[in-house]
């Protein structure tokens, strides 16, 4: 298989500060589930962001779906965003407006300004929401303001408006950090499920190293800002991933 | 047990000195205000105790003389406040409309530059500083008598206050709402549009509310200096001393001003409420 993502010597950080990426090679091929674990400040959300040019490359090379990411337009950035689906920590959605409402926010990227408003999406599309949202098992409370909701069901919101955009790639960024035991099972339950059913490529950043090897084709551990392991989930030992948080081996 | 050692004693103690003395700049505060105030009875102002007393006896009569209000002149009266309410209506939709684009501009997280920014606060605070009184003499001036003068002032004056309280709002608007609608490819327009301002559109609606209060009660002003509505009709009625006349006036801008804040208060409370606005 193609690789969808591609980086290499990727440095990459926040204003004047220090690179919180050091020379990251990364490759990630379509279809695959990857676990990017690691201890905070390790570079993981920085990462995630640095591939859809939210946080801008220093140095290095970045190419996601045929996009070379550094360099790129603000128009093809645009572009390349509107097909990588990003779910957040946070979850990032607009708590007053209706989980319908911030569902169909995925679709931004492409319909234009008929996209802003609910009363004007067009009909496929809000067919399409809905079907986004029955997929996350939250259908019957699309009409629901979303602040009601609990972190669980919004974070589920959250992936919907990322299969809004129809992605070919899914990135999540600790979506399960701010979640219930419970909840957090669900949720990447459901993640893995969309990954099989669409063959989404999805790259998700976890500090639960038990979901890492459950629910990821393959998991990759960043340390001081570089990959410090790369293997199958099913190869990975225990040990071995603690010593990326610091514990002795 | 002594009082000393009271087990409350030490948290006592903690709470510091009951008086403080005043900072430098308070004491100063105080002194002007103070100074301020007696310059006001002597030679500035130069508000007579005597004058005050006087003018409650006056109030007194004209109290008298207006009662019962004269209904004559109902339907001119009618008139003239549907003229005002109007004046009102319109101005304050002018003035919304108008600072919605400003506190895009001007709030810091949606400006598409800080200079920008800079020059829109500063247009906002102008537009706020300036009485709608004044706003109505200048529009007088320029666009003639009438109501078209008195609509322009309060659009002014609207613009300033809405705009001011709208880019806070915006600003208030928190910014993973704004980076998770980045993220999904949306444009500048698209993020604004989309998710900001529906955001926000509960909060716009109550301060519209307050602003179409406050425009209500200036379009009555705004007719003293030429600006249409019942004011013209008020201030006819004073100077040709129909005080029965006037109380009527009186008592139906009472009802209006009254009835608008009832009606605002409801939306606002509806609004506050739901935390949507039909979309």
């Amino acid at each position: 298989m193609s690789a969808i993502v591609r980086t290499s010597g990727l440095l990459a950080g926040f204003g004047s500060g220090p690179p919180v990426l050091a020379g990251v090679d990364l490759e990630v091929r379509a279809g695959e589930v990857v676990a990017l674990v690691g201890a905070n400040g390790a570079g993981k959300s920085t990462l995630l962001r640095a591939l859809i040019g939210m946080v801008p490359a220093r140095s290095g090379e970045v190419v996601v779906d045929g996009v070379r990411v550094p360099g790129a337009s603000r128009g093809e950035l645009r572009a390349l965003r509107s097909r990588v689906g990003f779910a957040f920590q946070r979850f990032c959605l607009a708590g007053r407006l209706s989980v319908l409402h911030n569902t169909l926010h995925g679709a931004l990227g492409r319909s234009g300004p008929r996209g802003w408003w609910p009363a004007l999406a067009a009909e496929a599309e809000r067919e399409w929401a809905l079907a986004c949202l029955d997929r996350v098992g939250l259908a019957h409370l699309a009409q629901r303001r979303l602040s009601t909701l609990s972190g669980g069901q919004q974070q589920r919101v959250a992936l919907a408006r990322a299969l809004m955009q129809r992605p070919r790639l899914l990135l999540a960024d600790e979506p399960v950090a701010s979640l219930d035991p419970a909840a957090a099972t669900n949720v990447m339950g459901i993640l893995r499920d969309i990954a099989v059913d669409e063959r989404l490529t999805v790259i998700v950043a976890l500090h639960q190293l038990d979901y890492a090897r459950q629910f990821a084709d393959r998991i990759v551990g960043l340390s001081g800002g570089r990959v410090a392991l790369d293997e199958p989930a099913w190869e990975c030992a225990e040990p071995r991933l603690q010593l990326l948080y610091g514990a002795p081996a | 047990m002594s009082v000393s050692e009271a087990p409350g004693a030490r948290v006592t103690a903690g709470a510091g000195p009951r008086w403080r003395r005043p900072s430098l700049s308070t004491f100063l505060l105080l002194t002007l205000a103070l100074a301020l105030a007696a310059h006001g009875f002597t030679d500035g102002a130069a508000v007579s105790p005597l004058s005050l007393v006087d003018g409650l006896s006056r109030t007194i009569e004209f109290v008298a003389d207006a009662f019962p209000p004269d209904l004559g002149r109902l339907g001119p009266v009618a008139e003239a406040m549907l003229v005002t309410l109007e004046m009102a209506l319109i101005g304050t939709c002018l003035g919304v409309v108008a600072s919605v684009p400003l506190a895009v501009l001007g709030a810091r997280n949606t400006t598409p530059h800080p200079l920008v920014h800079g020059v829109t606060r500063a247009a906002i605070a102008f537009l706020r500083s300036v009485p709608d009184l004044v706003w109505g003499i200048v529009f007088v001036v320029t666009v003639g008598l009438g109501p078209e003068a008195g609509v322009l002032a309060i659009a002014a004056d609207t613009a300033g206050f809405c705009g001011r309280f709208f880019a806070d709002r915006i600003e208030d608007v928190e910014p993973e709402v704004i980076e998770g609608l980045t993220a999904t490819g949306a444009t500048r327009g698209g993020v604004l549009a989309g998710g900001v301002l529906p955001s926000v559109l509960p909060s716009f609606v109550g301060t519209s509310m307050f602003a179409l209060e406050s425009a209500t009660r200036s379009s009555v002003v705004l007719g003293v200096v030429g600006a249409g509505g019942i004011g013209v009709e008020l201030t006819t009625s004073m100077q040709l001393l129909r005080y029965d006349e006037a109380l009527t006036i009186i008592l139906a801008i009472f009802v209006v001003v009254l009835g608008v804040e009832r009606v605002a208060a409801r939306i606002r409370r509806k609004v506050g409420a739901s935390g949507e606005v039909g979309f």
